[in-house]
């Protein structure tokens, strides 16, 4: 590389961020797109949201680099914080084109191989907070002070979610069980 | 954790164990700098948008200078203050009778009252009712007041 060009990258940040990011992506990429899979319940819009988060990341990776706080962490909020967006935008970015019915029961992104699908469908009804708040307790381990800033309310707030969420879990599956008995 | 949480737990472990993304730092990059002419088109957007304002508002300025204003009005604003000052300046006609105008009486122009229009009648320059007899075809008033 011509020696000018290469201290204006320098200057620029160009080559002392690109190392630190790829460093970065490399570690989290597969956590973070599991953790979107997990709150959209489909893969592939996972790595479009985690792809999209990440671009805007690094557009600020210098400063964030430099930050004191945890990348991760402000990364896993963006990721939450698209996802719910995301979700706002659905009906405006779809158009269905055939008879709603004829949909029932399908997705878009079809998911099996899990070992306790019904559950799992059940998670996928619950409302998109509730839902991550199940998600960070119990798949990221996160505690209530965590999950407060990553879903930007009060840890009051987060408990209620994490309770109420796993309430309908437990009346959904104790139905379902109760349903299959009889 | 009792035994419903565990079984949620180990259900979302299950779930994503296969997954296997594919996203790379250098992909990233890519596709952030492939959207880097994104931001150009609108900074250059909203800089033609700039050049617009400042082109259209010295003209805006002049059409509003060149308007007539009325010696010893009030008003040296825009060019609808100027043209429509409110009623109560106009001088108001004498009443042959004493009367005012009510909204179910028709006014002299014809156009039946009891609603608000644009003009009100005290506006009108030949409205007065010296004659007797409108200027206008419109069907007559009716004679029998009240």
């Amino acid at each position: 590389m011509h020696m000018p060009v290469l201290a204006a990258l320098r200057t620029s940040g160009e080559v002392d961020v690109a190392p630190a990011f790829d460093d970065f992506v490399r570690d989290h990429q597969a956590g973070l797109v599991r953790y979107a899979a997990l709150l959209s319940g489909s893969r592939t819009q996972a790595e479009d949201l985690v792809q999209e988060v990440l671009v805007r990341i690094y557009l600020r990776w210098d400063s964030l680099s430099h930050s004191s706080g945890s990348v991760l962490a402000y990364v896993r909020r963006a990721v939450t914080n698209e996802h719910l967006a995301w979700r706002r935008r659905w009906s405006t970015r779809h158009v269905h084109l055939v008879d709603a019915e004829a949909l029932q029961g399908a997705s878009i992104d079809p998911w099996v191989g899990g070992h306790d699908d019904g559950l799992w469908q059940q998670l996928m009804q619950l409302p998109a907070q509730q839902r991550a708040a199940v998600v960070l307790r119990y798949y990221e381990d996160l505690t209530d002070v965590e999950i407060a800033v990553v879903l930007n309310c009060r840890q009051a707030t987060v408990r209620g979610h994490v309770s109420r969420g796993l309430s309908a879990l437990r009346r959904a599956s104790e139905a379902k069980g109760s349903a299959s008995d009889g | 954790m009792d035994e419903f949480e565990r079984r949620v737990h180990t259900m979302l472990r299950d779930q994503v164990a296969d997954l296997e993304p594919a996203i790379t730092g250098p992909g990233v990059r890519a596709e952030a700098g492939r959207r880097r002419p994104r931001s150009h088109i609108a900074l250059m957007a909203a800089a033609a948008a700039a050049v617009l304002a400042i082109a259209i508002l010295p003209i805006l300025l002049s059409r509003g200078h060149s308007s007539p204003v009325r010696p010893g009005s009030p008003f040296t604003g825009t060019s609808q203050e100027q043209t429509n000052p409110p009623p109560s300046l106009t001088p108001k006609p004498p009443s042959s009778t004493g009367r005012t105008t009510s909204p179910s009486q028709p006014r002299v122009d014809g156009v039946p009252g009891g609603t608000a229009t644009t003009q009100p009648p005290l506006n009108m320059p030949s409205a007065l009712p010296t004659t007797g007899h409108t200027r206008v075809s419109s069907p007559p008033a009716p004679t029998s007041m009240p």
